[in-house]
């Protein structure tokens, strides 16, 4: 999973200097993000290429827009983060099925951000039975940005862009599992009605 | 009551500004949505926040917040400026 940021990159990266193929899956994230962000993406995409110019790195956009909106209008605010880091998750397994892939890498460190406490990490898992991949788990934000420069991606992840714009103001550090798998099942996550692939975009 | 908002940019690698107000408001967005729509704009309600296109199409997408907090998705300083300051003429018939 990629997005503009420093980190997914980077872990990418050491995937694929590790020897595993890598499709690049991004959850397009408009309208709470803009175009800049989408950019980005397709420029680290071309970085991470001509780094392994041997390997095809496929790119695949996924709309994902509309489950946050799902999200925002019908869970508890607090735990929407979570919600979102789930569905990209099963979003991504589907791909994974679809693409031979047998893991799911993201440029997650403990503790960074809320969902990225040890806890919310494991209700994250919870959503998924492929194995998530984090090469960046236990490095700092010093080391992950030395790392960047020194692979090139650094200059485009800092390019403008704009954040998600509907995060919460207080997202919750220790969500408890059994809400927030309440909270998808009023949602029907698990029926089929927010569970499909949309508008999938390969590149 | 008259609304003012302030443009500041958050920060140099964010494609956007802000429009604050001294005092927050608390925006019924519903309410808030309704009165834009009669006022040509188009609105995507999230519940938590409103996604609103102005109808004049140089003016960017606006996101406005209960607070009354604007997020502007422009880099160009003049443009969230006139997109804040639309909004401001519409907010102010909606705060007592």
């Amino acid at each position: 999973m990629i997005s503009g940021g420093i980190d997914s990159p980077v872990a990418a990266y050491a995937a694929l200097r590790h020897g595993f193929d890598v499709t690049a899956i991004h959850m397009d994230n408009r309208p709470f993000t803009d175009d800049r962000e989408v950019a980005k993406v397709e420029e680290l995409v071309g970085r991470l290429r001509t780094l392994f110019p041997k390997r095809t790195i496929p790119l695949l956009m996924i709309e994902h827009g509309r489950h946050q909106v799902e999200f925002a209008r019908n869970a508890r605010r607090n735990i929407g983060c979570l919600l979102c880091r789930r569905m990209m998750f099963r979003v991504a397994e589907e791909v994974a099925h679809k693409e031979g892939a047998v893991g799911i890498l993201t440029g997650e460190s403990l503790g960074q951000v809320a969902s990225q406490t040890l806890h919310n990490i494991w209700v994250q898992d919870q959503s998924v039975s492929l194995p998530i991949i984090r090469p960046l788990i236990g490095m700092d934000k010093a080391e992950i940005v030395e790392l960047a420069r020194e692979v090139g991606t650094f200059e485009i992840s800092t390019k403008p862009g704009l954040c998600c714009t509907i995060v919460p103001p207080r997202p919750t550090t220790q969500a408890a599992l059994t809400e927030v798998l309440s909270a998808e099942s009023l949602l029907q996550v698990e029926a089929g009605k927010l569970r499909f692939l949309p508008q999938l975009r390969r590149q | 009551m008259p609304v003012h908002y302030t443009t500041v940019r958050p920060c140099r690698t964010k494609s956007g500004f802000e429009a604050i107000l001294e005092d927050p408001l608390e925006l019924d967005l519903d309410h808030v949505e309704q009165e834009l729509l009669t006022r040509g704009c188009r609105i995507l309600n999230v519940g938590v926040l409103l996604v609103v296109t102005l109808p004049e199409a140089e003016l960017p997408e606006v996101h406005l917040y209960p607070s009354g907090r604007l997020l502007i998705k422009t880099d160009r300083p003049h443009l969230a400026t006139e997109a804040a300051a639309r909004l401001a003429a519409d907010l102010s018939t909606q705060v007592p």
